[in-house]
């Protein structure tokens, strides 16, 4: 266990949990929109944006407040 | 063992914790859920004290969750209420409501503006919050499929999938001509598979079965606090929700999900009721076949003490194979 650097792990672990809130969002979003007007690529842009701004906040919060191992 | 049916959102959720296992052995996997709570109860900290503590101890009835839920109508009303307050005491102290106002109440409507201005800088905007919340609750979630994870891993779950939450998953597993398709890497999904039962069917019958309860689900009953589920057409061109709700109930496993508005609140009545499940649960009543399983969130899944379906399914297992499959099992059932 001495080996793990877990700071270096965690953030591994935030881009995959981020990266599940995001396909669930876009899930979401297909779910709402019947296959006629889906606009898919406006819904994907959008979550790829919230993607990479949850990220730096969920980081930030984390770097400030969070306990690392 | 508790039998656990996952939905699509649950099960993206645990890539993460089966990565880690994947890389750092299973024996590692407490630290790692220990560290992941560590940080959500730092984040609840910071929550709290943004939400201030007038707030925190006017809804102390509340878990911290359920606060968490209510925040944003609570924000948005007292504002609404101190701004009306503060208008019309300075309608008041102006002379504007009476010429003839006396001193005294002029003095009063003055204090009135002191205070409620006193109090409306002290509430946190909801928009000021905003992230902090959803980055508590995207950890929050997290967590919760990662316990699930864990409680697979420790032997006190059985998971199951349905193939309609299946093909969403598997929607998700790969490039898609769009570049801006989000994706886990196929390979990573066949290997948090292997801990997973999967259900499906064959069967016409049935499949008219659970298109039928899907149905309902989606049928108003115009019952107080009993509300339908979308008429949602998902992206494998389905009414994806309603049947994944309406296979899990049948083979009398209950589903969790992160994704309450869709299966279990109405969030046109707010936050914090349970409408829609109230809905499934009428509907289920009263349908030949339908057990008493039902929808929960993964979080209350994890922490609260829930009871196990009353109810047996009337379904068979038709075919049961481990062979060419990345599951644990596949179960082709039958009426």
């Amino acid at each position: 266990m001495e080996n793990i650097d877990w700071e270096k792990v965690l953030d591994k672990g935030e881009k995959d949990m981020l990266l599940a809130d995001a396909i669930s969002k876009q899930i979401k979003e297909e779910r709402k929109n019947s296959p006629e007007n889906y606009d898919s690529k406006s819904v994907m842009e959008r979550v790829k944006k919230e993607l990479d701004k949850n990220h730096i906040d969920a980081i930030n919060v984390t770097d400030n407040g969070g306990k690392r191992g | 063992m508790r039998n656990v049916m996952v939905d699509s959102c649950v099960f993206f959720g645990m890539i993460e914790y089966n990565n880690f296992v994947r890389e750092y052995g299973v024996e590692n996997l407490q630290k790692y859920i220990d560290l992941r709570k560590s940080m959500l109860l730092e984040l609840s900290k910071t929550l709290k004290k943004s939400l201030g503590n007038d707030f925190i101890v006017q809804f102390s009835n509340l878990s911290f969750d359920e606060q968490v839920e209510k925040y944003k109508e609570y924000s948005t009303n007292s504002i609404n209420n101190c701004i009306k307050d503060i208008e019309k005491n300075k309608r008041i102290a102006s002379g504007e409501v009476s010429p003839y106002i006396t001193e005294e109440k002029k003095k009063k409507a003055l204090e009135e503006i002191e205070i409620t201005t006193k109090k409306l800088n002290s509430i946190t905007p909801y928009e000021s919050v905003e992230k902090l919340i959803n980055t508590y609750r995207i950890y929050r979630n997290s967590l919760s499929s990662g316990l699930l994870y864990q409680g697979a891993i420790n032997g006190d779950y059985k998971l199951f999938v349905n193939a309609y939450s299946y093909d969403e998953i598997l929607n998700h597993s790969h490039e898609s001509d769009n570049p801006d398709w989000l994706f886990f890497p196929r390979e990573q999904i066949d290997s948090l598979s292997t801990l997973f039962t999967k259900i499906y069917t064959t069967s016409p019958t049935l499949i008219e079965k659970i298109d039928k309860l899907a149905e309902s689900y989606r049928t108003e009953n115009n019952l107080p606090n009993d509300r339908a589920m979308d008429k949602d057409i998902n992206s494998v061109n389905e009414y994806g929700d309603s049947k994944i709700a309406a296979f899990s109930n049948l083979v009398g496993i209950d589903l969790v999900t992160h994704n309450a508005k869709d299966f279990i609140v109405d969030k046109s009545h707010g936050k914090n009721n349970c409408y829609i499940k109230n809905h499934l649960q009428n509907v289920n009543k009263s349908f030949e076949g339908a057990t008493d399983a039902t929808v929960y969130t993964a979080v209350d899944f994890v922490s609260k003490k829930i009871p196990e379906p009353t109810i047996a399914s009337k379904l068979k297992i038709g075919s049961q194979s481990k062979a060419n499959s990345s599951f644990y099992e596949e179960r082709n059932m039958e009426l």
